[in-house]
């Protein structure tokens, strides 16, 4: 008997109801077993009484004779010894232990319920070896931890694997195939290589943080691989498999077996669907509890100026790095970006007639044509409009040396009512951004606050601001002048800040909400995912189908970068005439940006590690963008594969 | 009437509508760009009628298989109508009541017997309770039970054959097709999947047989059609198509020379020195009889075997009620609400061997072919089909089959032949 036949054999062997009868019986007895040890042990270890004795006693209670205490001290040295006494008497105490022994024989029991006890056994073995046994043969302390990561979260992925299959265990066709599916992923190999990997690189992770980096930059960076890099790699393998599930089934002709089953059209598609999208669950589930359990680990470990974790060195009540964290990453923020510029719509509006009308006239002998002058002033008006708002916006942003600006950030009355400190962000340009140059600029608040930073242009910086520079309407003003306002100190170039380079932002929620949320985005994006590999599958062959899907896939996380490209993506040269191929390209990236809006938005990962709130309402809305696209490709491929003819041509021909 | 209609019952429609009605259906398979590539099927019309074993027969290529795929709905029929027990084939309701045995085992290679068994019982919507129990019992039958942990993809052509018999039989179909079933199958395992189409259609079930092995048709169907180029070329029951009325066979112990003379000279008076006998000799026994006995005594050896065993009994829902218990069988059919003739009920039924033997044998073959009841044989058969071997092909007149398959597989020479028990399901 081979060894696979012998797995198949135990495995049916831990799934019957006798196995797990008896299996619950002995995991009960071993617990009571424990627990009556533990009794005797502790009863075993107690002072012997002597014979006659009135009471136990203890060597620091005043009823000692050979100590009596003066009675000036007497009430106080009472009270101490009693509470000494107490905490020595709960040294016997076994509720604690109790409750250990319980816990343990309740998830003992799920283990033996869920049919996977056996496999437990297996793997406990595994860890012994290679926690214990390995770093005495000389490996690497560093691949012990690896391995170990790895069995642990082999064995969640197990039991959650487990619990999805007897939720699907239900006879009827949808659920059949979801779970058949389930079945697939874990045997075929281009799946479970795919888990395989994934679990692996999410229990080397934590090995490769640098412990010399601030407390902050190694939770991002954790956070940006443990759920973007997981993500991208469950989005791969969710695509590959999708294809391949239904593909290879046609390949295969395994289908012809199951088409003439009663399963409709309707209902094999959906089947598929469902079982990916239980194993993007059970996938994300994983890897998210490995994710949040690990940054719960890293947050209990002292941060840069901490002699041990939430104690700052010195005379700071936080420590820099402990707060950023607190308040940027672990948290859930809202933010608002300063106003844009206070235009005069009426000036602003004249300037554009007088430009457009300067145009016109200057390229009037070009065309005689009125409907051509006319298509010719619209556009015309449409790109001085624009660009002319660019330019204002652009100067607004714009502070020159020794100068300062007033800059307006509104919505701000929740932050008021919670009158919890918010957090200032920006990003100040100068001249090139040299790595090496400093700027000095200052901030004044509402109330007479200044704050003076000194940083390298180009890069983002950000510190707290009290909610009493929130007015009563909710809106903070801040003035921001070029140089040292205190020393009157002045840069030598002037400032600028991009779009997003002025942020006000305040917690509104928690991290451990958000990562939940975070998850749900994530979990929506692989269901559609798996509905766009398995419509493709329906009518294209695997590579084909894979490619499209890929195509699809990198789109749609592109969307957003794709949406910013096309602002300075031009389809007409310097003489306005028109670039052809660059038209389509942008026809077709205007498409894509279009349609993957939504997907794109949502921006799970960026918004976790920056510790930005992903609201319910952005996760409902992006559910219901997603789910509407999920349905129509759904739709489609229900229809093309009940027009296909699944039966190929087998005679001569 | 077949002896089938005292006992079954399973299949609940009515005789007169055909279960499969296939009529003028043509299939024309084109290629990417639309332009015919080759016409698999011309114009072909029949009818599979409710508890009948039907064989589809004719060589490679000549459109069994597109003929089956389009009763199945895998392929769709370019004229024509195909309607499964009265709906389009396409239907997936209809698909409740089938059975499918593709002519190669299309299985999931990385699960195992049992877990085949159970995906394919799930799309059935079959309870927890009822699966378990026709797996063990298919498991059994077909001789898997030792492997049935093993990952299909390790299982041997035949193994493989078997596991795809066991999943077309999971429901409990009324109408099962297995096209070409005894492909990569050792005798034993032939002579198996013969005895359950026999026992199937003695239930009540409908069989439609497709095949190129003679052999495994003539066995067991009732009626059979041969297709040759995508085209109808023959219809009707073995005995229409292969009896050859104008000979006579008469089978008897031993003869010594004198009284062979002494016959040649009484059938030469009586029919006016016209007649006589052309061939005299010893039968002899098939190839296939003599493998099975000699695995039968390699079995009373114990010797043992990696692969599939020889199975055991069929499983308790695939047989007779008179086997199992009318209450048990009741349970398990599906379709039980379906009206059941008169005579399943009433009638007491007949063991499982000869069909259509002994003074039955006249009135069934009216019944099932329609055709006038033979008159009295020449010479009652003493021991009219042996207890276990299946016949072979001899005394059949395959001058039909052998001009239509173009030199294909044929029943040999007219030898002695084996008398008129040679007719379908004769050999259990």
């Amino acid at each position: 008997m081979k060894w696979r036949e012998w797995i198949g054999k135990l495995d049916y062997v831990q799934q019957g109801l006798w196995f797990k009868v008896v299996a619950s019986v002995v995991v009960i007895l071993i617990g009571l077993a424990t627990l009556l040890s533990l009794t005797v042990a502790r009863a075993a270890a107690e002072p012997a009484t002597p014979p006659g004795a009135s009471a136990p006693t203890s060597p620091t209670t005043p009823t000692t004779p050979a100590a009596p205490a003066p009675p000036a001290e007497d009430d106080g040295a009472a009270a101490a010894a009693a509470a000494i006494t107490s905490i020595l008497d709960g040294r016997n105490d076994l509720t604690s232990a109790s409750v250990g022994i319980g816990l343990a024989v309740a998830v003992a029991l799920v283990v033996v319920w869920l049919g996977v006890a056996l496999t437990y056994l297996a793997l406990g073995c595994i860890a012994i070896v290679v926690a214990g046994i390995l770093p005495l043969l000389g490996v690497p302390r560093d691949a012990a931890r690896l391995g170990l990561g790895a069995v642990a979260l082999g064995a969640a992925f197990i039991a959650l694997m487990r619990g999805a299959r007897m939720l699907l265990s239900y006879p009827h066709p949808i659920i059949a195939l979801a779970r058949h599916v389930l079945d697939e992923a874990v045997r075929m190999r281009v799946s479970a290589i795919f888990v395989v990997l994934i679990i692996f690189a999410m229990a080397s992770l934590p090995g490769l943080l640098d412990d010399t980096q601030p407390l902050r930059y190694r939770v991002q960076s954790f956070l940006q691989y443990g759920t973007g890099g997981i993500f991208w790699l469950i989005s791969l393998l969710i695509i590959l498999f999708s294809v391949a599930t239904v593909t290879f089934d046609q390949r295969d002709r395994t289908i012809w077996q199951t088409m003439t089953k009663p399963v409709s059209p309707f209902s094999y598609v959906l089947g598929k669907w469902l079982g990916l999208a239980v194993l993007s669950a059970v996938l994300l589930s994983v890897c998210g509890a490995g994710v949040f359990l690990f940054t719960s680990y890293l947050r209990s470990q002292p941060a840069l100026g901490e002699r041990i974790a939430f104690v700052a060195m010195g005379q700071e009540s936080i420590s820099e790095d402990r707060l950023i964290l607190e308040t940027q990453v672990l948290t859930a923020r809202r933010t608002v970006e300063a106003r844009g510029a206070p235009v005069n719509e009426e000036a602003f509006e004249q300037n554009v007639r007088d430009k457009v009308a300067a145009e016109m006239a200057r390229l009037g002998e070009l065309s005689a044509d009125p409907a051509e002058r006319r298509a010719r002033e619209q556009f015309l008006d449409e790109k001085i409009r624009s660009d002319l708002r660019k330019n204002v916006e652009a100067s607004f942003r714009f502070i020159p040396p020794a100068q300062a600006q007033v800059y307006t950030f509104e919505g701000l009355q929740d932050a008021r009512d919670s009158n919890r400190p918010l957090i200032f962000r920006f990003r100040a340009d100068s001249g090139t951004n040299a790595p090496d140059a400093t700027r000095v600029v200052s901030f004044a608040f509402r109330g007479g606050e200044i704050v003076v930073r000194k940083l390298p242009p180009g890069q983002f910086s950000s510190f707290p601001i009290l909610a009493s520079a929130i007015d009563a309407n909710g809106t903070v003003e801040v003035q921001i002048f070029n140089g040292d306002v205190v020393q009157e100190l002045t840069n030598a170039e002037g400032i600028s800040f991009p779009k997003d380079g002025l942020q006000l932002s305040f917690a509104v929620g928690s991290y451990r909400v958000n990562f939940l949320r975070v998850m749900a985005v994530f979990w929506v994006k692989l269901a559609f995912l798996a509905m766009v590999g398995v419509a493709l599958g329906t009518f294209l062959s695997f590579p084909v189908a894979t490619l499209v899907a890929l195509t699809v896939f990198f789109a749609a996380e592109g969307a957003g970068f794709l949406t910013a490209a096309l602002e300075n993506f031009w389809t007409e040269d310097a003489q306005g005439q028109t670039m052809y191929f660059n038209t389509v390209v942008a026809w077709v990236a205007e498409w894509i940006a279009w349609a993957f809006r939504t997907y794109s938005d949502l921006r799970p990962t960026e918004r976790l590690v920056e510790g930005k709130l992903l609201a319910w309402s952005e996760v409902a809305y992006g559910t219901l963008v997603l789910g509407i696209w999920t349905i129509i490709l759904y739709v489609g491929g229900v229809l093309v594969f009940a027009r296909r003819e699944l039966a190929i041509y087998s005679g001569h021909s | 009437m077949s002896i089938r209609d005292g006992g079954g019952g399973g299949g609940g429609e009515s005789t007169n509508a055909g279960l499969v009605v296939c009529q003028q259906v043509s299939k024309t398979f084109h290629d990417f760009w639309m332009r015919d590539r080759a016409r698999a099927v011309t114009n072909l019309s029949f009818e599979i009628r409710p508890r009948e074993i039907f064989g589809l027969l004719g060589p490679n290529g000549s459109g069994k298989s597109t003929t089956i795929k389009m009763i199945l709905g895998l392929l769709r029929p370019s004229s024509g109508r195909l309607a499964v027990f009265g709906k389009p084939a396409s239907d997936v309701s209809v698909k409740c009541r089938i059975g499918y045995l593709p002519e190669e085992s299309y299985l999931y290679g990385f699960l195992n017997a049992r877990e085949t068994l159970e995906y394919y019982a799930k799309l059935f919507e079959i309870d927890r309770r009822t699966r378990e129990r026709r797996i063990d019992e298919l498991l059994d039958m077909l001789g898997l039970g030792g492997a049935q942990f093993r990952p299909v993809r390790e299982y041997s052509k035949g193994m493989q054959r078997r596991i795809g018999l066991a999943q077309a039989l999971i429901n409990d179909p009324d109408l099962l097709i297995l096209d070409e079933p005894t492909t990569g199958l050792d005798p034993i395992g032939t002579r198996q999947v013969k005895e359950l189409i026999i026992e199937l259609g003695r239930r009540g079930k409908t069989v439609l047989l497709s095949s190129h092995l003679l052999a495994d048709v003539e066995d067991c169907v009732d009626r059979l059609i041969i297709l040759y180029g995508g085209q109808k070329r023959a219809e009707g029951t073995c005995d229409e198509l292969l009896v050859t009325q104008s000979r006579t066979t008469i089978e008897t112990d031993t003869l010594d020379d004198a009284t062979i003379a002494e016959v040649d000279r009484i059938v030469r008076s009586r029919t006016n020195g016209s007649g006589g006998l052309l061939r005299v000799g010893k039968p002899r026994q098939s190839l296939e009889q003599l493998f099975l006995d000699i695995v039968e005594r390699a079995k009373g050896e114990q010797l043992t075997t990696s692969g599939a065993t020889s199975g055991g009994q069929t499983a308790s829902f695939l047989r007779a009620p008179e086997e199992q218990g009318s209450a048990l069988i009741e349970s398990l059919v599906k379709a039980k609400d379906e009206p059941v003739p008169v005579a399943a009920v009433a009638a007491p039924v007949a063991p499982p061997a000869p069909a259509r033997s002994g003074s039955d044998a006249p009135l069934i073959d009216a019944l099932v072919s329609g055709k006038a009841a033979p008159t009295a044989a020449p010479v009652a058969p003493a021991k009219p089909i042996a207890p276990t071997p299946i016949p072979r092909n001899e005394g059949v007149d395959t001058s039909v089959i052998g001009s239509l398959l173009g030199g294909g597989p044929s029943g040999g020479d007219a030898g002695p032949q084996s008398g008129p028990q040679s007719g379908p399901r004769g050999g259990s």
